[in-house]
């Protein structure tokens, strides 16, 4: 990192570019697909990114009660229910304002 | 400081009610009040989901959480979806298509990534505050593709919640410390 100090801003920047485009995305989406199907692919693409990620990165997919938990947790309130209600109010408000309430 | 904060929320609710107000009046419709306040669960939903990593996460590394956090996500929203008769049919226009791949394998996959480097080398509080970028972003990108207006509602309510936001959740003894340090260094 002590060579390339630049990345990590650029990193700052780039995931802002990300995530604040999203609810651009998220409004043009919603004009042609049902908030719900929109989210589901979304997701799905994701999760299969992430998986394969991390099979090629050699981490171990979790198996225990325990390491599985928070994920069936997480997976509701801070995916499915979030991206949900993003999706479905953005149908009815600006884009620029779901990116501010948020 | 819990006066400071409570003060920081009423700002932040204040500020959420003027945007509110101008996509009522904008749009004339009452589901805009609603959409508002779907969005504004949705932030809290996400606090929470912040405090139940931090609680019940324990040394599983942050990629293999995020996995299994989109893996359930993706099966409850196909249950809901598939249930509430959502139509499942795929896009058919390029930019609704473009918006799909950009929200799943950018949004849902990269960023998340890019997230975990962050917090790696950055105080991860520090690193949530990307989000500060949003309604910049947000905005900006609204109003120059989507012809979204800016106007004095915008800027005020937008204002308000920032600032609500950063006075709720700013650590007042680190600003104590770094105050005390500059004036000791002084």
């Amino acid at each position: 990192m002590a060579q390339r100090p630049w990345l990590v801003p650029a990193a700052f920047i780039l995931l802002g570019l990300i995530w604040g485009s999203s609810f651009l995305w998220i409004k043009i989406g919603v004009e042609e697909m049902d908030p719900a199907t929109l989210v589901a692919y979304r997701i799905s693409l994701g999760a299969l990114a992430m998986l394969v990620y991390v099979r090629l990165t050699g981490e171990k997919l979790p198996r225990t009660l325990r390491e599985l938990a928070p994920m069936a947790v997480l997976g509701m309130i801070a995916t499915a229910l979030p991206f949900f209600l993003i999706t479905w109010g953005e149908q009815y408000i600006d884009s620029g304002t779901a990116a501010v309430l948020n | 400081m819990t006066l400071l904060r409570t003060l920081g929320l009423v700002t932040g609710f204040g500020g959420a009610a003027l945007l509110a107000s101008r996509e009522f009046a904008l749009r004339g419709n009452p589901l805009a009040l609603l959409g508002v306040a779907a969005v504004t669960v949705a932030a809290i939903s996400y606090a929470g989901g912040a405090s139940v990593s931090k609680a019940m996460v324990h040394g599983t590394p942050r990629n293999v959480v995020a996995a299994g956090n989109l893996t359930f996500g993706a099966i409850y929203i196909w249950i809901f979806a598939l249930l509430s008769g959502a139509n499942p049919a795929l896009p058919s226009q390029a930019d609704s298509i473009i918006a799909l791949l950009w929200l799943g394998l950018l949004g849902s996959f990269l960023a998340f990534v890019l997230l975990y480097f962050l917090i790696a080398h950055l105080d991860a509080t520090v690193a949530t505050m990307v989000t500060y970028l949003f309604p910049v972003v947000g905005v900006t990108l609204g109003v120059v593709f989507l012809d979204e207006v800016l106007d004095a509602r915008l800027v005020f309510g937008t204002a308000l919640v920032v600032v609500g936001i950063v006075v709720v959740s700013l650590r007042y003894d680190q600003v104590v410390r770094v105050v005390t340090g500059w004036r000791g260094r002084g």
